[in-house]
């Protein structure tokens, strides 16, 4: 029995029951009933034909499938029907469907789609970390030593490797051109499991130093700057005017960490310093990447890890004593630090889905009243419980499905949103962000959302509806009836859970604001206005003595400051955290002393930035090489380390850096000359504690020029690129920049998900609202009767409205109970995030209140208003 | 639509095997078949066609009878035939053996005297 052979058979069936029928019809006649009796008595003998009907084709084994689609195509009748009901609630589900969609694309693409690379579990991020008295948990790279150390647990890991990023130019040409590139270890490539497209990575010898010279192109500078020439290899290019010989093209969308497309890969060649023991304590920035052996777990390889690092203390204990070795993988390492936000914004998007289900079963509960007399009509015609409800889930499933293939639309759009954002603000660093899309996840989560929309909205609704008594349905005057208490139980249930879900909503949304708002008015401790930025960056093959770099930073700044419409000028390079000793206090264990952020500054560089002066004095001219070293504290680092004393006249000394270990030949002492007020870097939550030092004394070959100007800040960059080239006509001025863009961008970074979850809170309440509008204009409807002849047996209007605001008020003050409860135990989740308030804030749960008891009584006042105006005649009449 | 007379209460298998048996006799209507198995049974199995059409397109989707429309010998129209197939004739014998074995065992546990004598 094939499907398209239905039509056949049942044309068929029908034929065979008509003749069974005329034959019955036959007999009873001849048993000498009148003609019409005899069609009577034949129907009865014969019964249910419809069912019947379907019993048979049931015997066919396609009645599944047929009921199915014959519900279908009932269902979209049915909606089409009532096109209003239709749109509002395919809107409705629209919305909630397609952003939780979006924000599962997000999802997907950061945290489920693996890093593109073959077998990437095994693929882990290897580190060094230390509790850090103080500053807590300190976390860097692998120094080399230790590294070899960790390689030779071969039963743990395949391979080892590491890099470390290289700033190259391209000097070949007139103007050198800066090139994203890294230096990588033997197996850094090879770790990935990828092949190069052409050539191949590099061999032991060449990650030798003086054998190091060769060099492997990404796909896209191989694209852009040689043309794909396929003849590429064996020539030559120059990175910072040495020649490379061009071994390899990497393959197109091979990825390095989360998604960058680097430009060049060079071998790094360790120093014999840096693989000394020595090293052991100075090199521990290299970025460690490793690949597991097959079935060894990251557990596995952490327990070892431990074990070795306990081993490593006892061996050597000037370098390694208090450090830890962390195994992550590489894929968490990377999509970590977004995790929490993707929480709240998935959080909060499923919230206003949630609600939106809310609504859709309110409007199915009243539409199911108005089919009643339908829904009987197919009962008495003998259809069973179950399959009415089947039936009616079809119709649901069925606008639940519109809704989602809207919504998947709308999701697409949301994507490309989404995508911008994510690559936008660099901080966000995730993996697979520039291919966030509709992949299969995503649409498999779509459609799985979607039956289940389907389902959780018309479950109740169909069940309640299908509870039919026969009799009192056809009877049906619309008077109340015992039914109908369940469904107005139902339909405040739904109320009431919409409001609390609205109001974690609304609280969350507040805590973000707050937050945002707070982190606004932070005091940067700097003036951004008028101030423009730019990197200039020297190349050491030219500036190869310190003595030179100092010179060129000081002719520089002598011109720029000389410029028209300049104010002030001055030279930063933001610091690395260092290790430093206040003197004159106890010395620390090693490792354990305070840290500082280590600036190298001009003097004019507090002007040009507007950083003020605290305490002592400002740095001089007179602070030049040769003079007596100084230095200049932030407020913080003042109260924390010279807690009760004036640390100016005092020394500290810089150590070494936390991160590498390095210590770059600064460990003399300094004075403290004076105190500066904080500021605030990428971490808007905590002020950075800062050393400024003039870099007269400590030079410098990368700085960042800030100009105030008294014009429009961009409008000097022509000539401050002028003055450059009349010291070097070879210099790049780069990423020219206003202060006030590059600190909207942090603040972008905190803006996007703040924005996302504020634009589902205003959702939610408006959802809510009208779902307290249908409700509330539902009762007074049905309930017509009454206040007619409440109004006719004197009632008053007043008291009237005050009734139905009071039962609309009601349903809210629950939900806002059971909401203010559930805020509330969620609230830890937010407790990281929030900045300027707790994340049980009061004044934020109560405004938060405030506002959902208003919208709810704007939502019932108008249906109250026209209860209240009921012409008690006319009600009655209608009657 | 309770009575007293036997009706859809007998079993599926049941019918089956009274439908087969019935076309034992030759080719036979739908309206023919309920007919003569109420008839047979003097009224005591009243089969509804709510069961006897469902349990003859079963039949037919298994091979058991095979179905056509005819004109009847007595009358000029076409009335859709049942007849017994060969798979269908092993069937009743099948079924026939399988009642019979039922029959004799619920025999022995409700008149056990009448085996022992």
């Amino acid at each position: 029995m094939k499907w398209w052979q239905l039509r056949k058979r049942n044309a068929d069936l029908e034929r065979e029951l008509q003749s069974d029928l005329d034959l019955e019809e036959e007999e009873q006649r001849d048993h000498g009933l009148s003609p019409e009796d005899a069609r009577y008595a034949a129907h009865r003998a014969i019964g249910n034909t419809t069912l019947i009907r379907e019993q048979t084709h049931e015997a066919w084994g396609w009645a599944r499938i047929e009921r199915l689609f014959a519900d279908v195509r009932y269902a979209f009748r049915a909606l089409l029907k009532s096109p209003g009901f239709t749109l509002t609630a395919t809107l409705t589900l629209a919305l909630g469907i397609g952003a939780n969609a979006a924000i599962f694309s997000l999802v997907s693409a950061i945290i489920l789609r693996p890093l593109p690379y073959p077998n990437p579990e095994q693929l882990v991020g290897l580190g060094q970390w230390r509790n850090q008295k103080g500053q807590g948990y300190v976390q860097t790279g692998v120094s080399g030593p230790n590294i070899l150390d960790i390689a030779s647990q071969k039963n743990i890991f395949q391979q080892v490797a590491y890099y470390r990023w290289a700033g190259f130019n391209i000097t070949e040409g007139n103007h050198p051109e800066s090139v994203d590139s890294i230096r990588a270890s033997l197996d850094m490539l090879p770790l990935f499991g990828v092949q190069p497209l052409m050539g191949r990575f590099f061999n032991a010898e060449e990650t030798q130093l003086g054998h190091d010279q060769v060099a492997i192109l990404g796909h896209k500078l191989w694209q852009t700057r040689y043309g794909a020439d396929p003849a590429i290899l064996g020539k030559t290019i120059r990175l910072d005017e040495k020649p490379y010989t061009i071994i390899g093209v990497m393959p197109a969308r091979f990825r390095f960490t989360w998604d960058q497309e680097m430009g060049i890969f060079v071998p790094l060649a360790l120093t014999p310093d840096e693989l000394s023991e020595k090293g052991r304590a100075t090199s521990r920035d290299l970025e460690t990447q490793a690949r597991l052996q097959p079935g060894v777990t990251v557990k596995q390889a952490q327990a070892a890890m431990d074990t070795l690092a306990a081993n490593l203390a006892v061996e050597h204990p000037d370098a390694n004593k208090g450090w830890g070795f962390k195994v992550e993988p590489l894929h968490a390492a990377y999509y970590r630090h977004i995790g929490q936000p993707l929480l709240i914004m998935s959080g909060a998007v499923l919230f206003v889905l949630l609600i939106a289900c809310g609504n859709v079963a309110n409007l199915l509960l009243a539409r199911a009243t108005v089919r009643k007399r339908e829904i009987a009509i197919r009962a008495a015609i003998g259809a069973s419980r179950s399959r009415i409800v089947t039936q009616l889930l079809t119709e649901s499933v069925v606008l639940a499905a519109v809704g989602g293939t809207l919504g998947l639309l709308l999701a697409y759009m949301g994507d490309r949103i989404l995508t911008y954002e994510m690559t936008h603000y660099r901080q966000f660093s995730v993996p697979n962000a520039s291919v966030i899309d509709l992949d299969w996840r995503v649409l498999l989560f779509s459609l799985a959302l979607t039956l289940l929309t389907g389902i959780i909205f018309g479950l109740a609704p169909a069940l309640i509806a299908s509870r039919t008594d026969l009799n009192e349905s056809l009877r049906e005057t619309g008077a109340n009836s015992a039914s109908e208490s369940g469904r107005r139980r139902l339909r405040n249930g739904l109320v009431i859970s919409e409001i609390a879900l609205a109001l974690v909503l609304l609280t969350g949304a507040g805590l973000l604001v707050r937050t945002f708002l707070g982190l606004m008015q932070v005091d940067l401790g700097i003036d951004p206005t008028n101030v423009v930025t730019m990197e200039i960056d020297l190349p050491h093959y030219k500036y190869s003595a310190p003595t030179d770099q100092t010179q060129f930073f000081r002719q520089l700044l002598q011109r720029v400051k000389g410029l028209p419409g300049v104010i002030a000028a001055g030279i930063e390079q933001p610091g690395s955290r260092v290790f430093f000793q206040p003197e004159g206090q106890p010395a620390m264990i090693p490792g354990q002393e305070p840290t500082a952020g280590l600036n190298v500054v001009s003097a004019g560089d507090f002007a040009a930035m507007g950083i003020a002066l605290v305490a002592g004095r400002q740095l001089a001219a007179s602070d030049g090489d040769g003079a007596t070293p100084v230095a200049l504290i932030s407020e913080t680092t003042a109260h924390r380390y010279w807690p009760n004393t004036n640390p100016i006249g005092r020394h500290l000394s810089v150590l070494a850096k936390v991160y590498s270990g390095k210590n770059e030949g600064v460990n003399h002492s300094l004075e403290i000359v004076g105190i500066v007020k904080d500021r605030r870097g990428y971490d808007l939550w905590e002020p950075r504690s800062d050393i400024y030092v003039p870099f007269e004394q400590h030079p410098i070959p990368f700085a960042f020029l800030n100009v105030r100007t008294a014009v429009a800040p961009l409008s000097v960059v022509p000539s401050v690129r002028e003055a450059v080239l009349a010291i070097d006509n070879e210099q790049p001025v780069n990423d020219p920049m206003l202060l006030t863009e590059q600190i909207a961008r942090t603040y972008g970074t905190l803006r996007f998900p703040m924005t996302l979850v504020w634009i589902f809170a205003t959702l939610a309440l408006l959802l809510s609202a009208v779902g307290i509008f249908g409700v509330m204009s539902y009762t007074v409807s049905r309930r017509t009767h009454e206040l007619a002849i409440r109004m006719a047996l004197g009632a008053d209007r007043l008291t009237l409205l005050r009734q139905i605001l009071r039962e609309g008020l009601e349903v809210t003050l629950i939900g806002v109970v059971i909401g203010l409860a559930a805020a509330l135990s969620l609230s830890r989740i937010m407790a990281d995030y929030v900045y300027g308030v707790k994340a049980t804030d009061p004044l934020t749960y109560a405004a938060a209140t405030v506002v959902l008891v208003l919208v709810a009584l704007a939502a019932s006042y108008i249906p109250a208003r026209r209860a209240a105006s009921v012409n008690p005649m006319q009600a009655l009449r209608n009657e | 639509m309770t009575n007293t007379r036997q009706s859809a209460g007998i079993l599926q298998g049941t019918l089956d095997m009274l439908i087969l048996r019935t076309l034992l006799y030759g080719a036979a209507h739908g309206h023919q078949i309920g007919k003569h198995i109420q008839r047979t049974t003097n009224d005591f199995l009243q089969l509804q066609h709510g069961s006897l059409y469902p349990a003859l397109h079963r039949l037919e989707r298994r091979g058991w009878v095979s179905a056509k429309w005819e004109t009847a010998p007595d009358r000029n129209r076409e009335f859709k035939y049942y007849r017994l197939t060969e798979k269908g004739r092993k069937q009743l014998l099948v079924e026939e053996s399988q009642w019979k074995q039922m029959a004799e065992a619920v025999a022995r546990v409700m008149w056990p005297a009448a085996e022992e004598s």
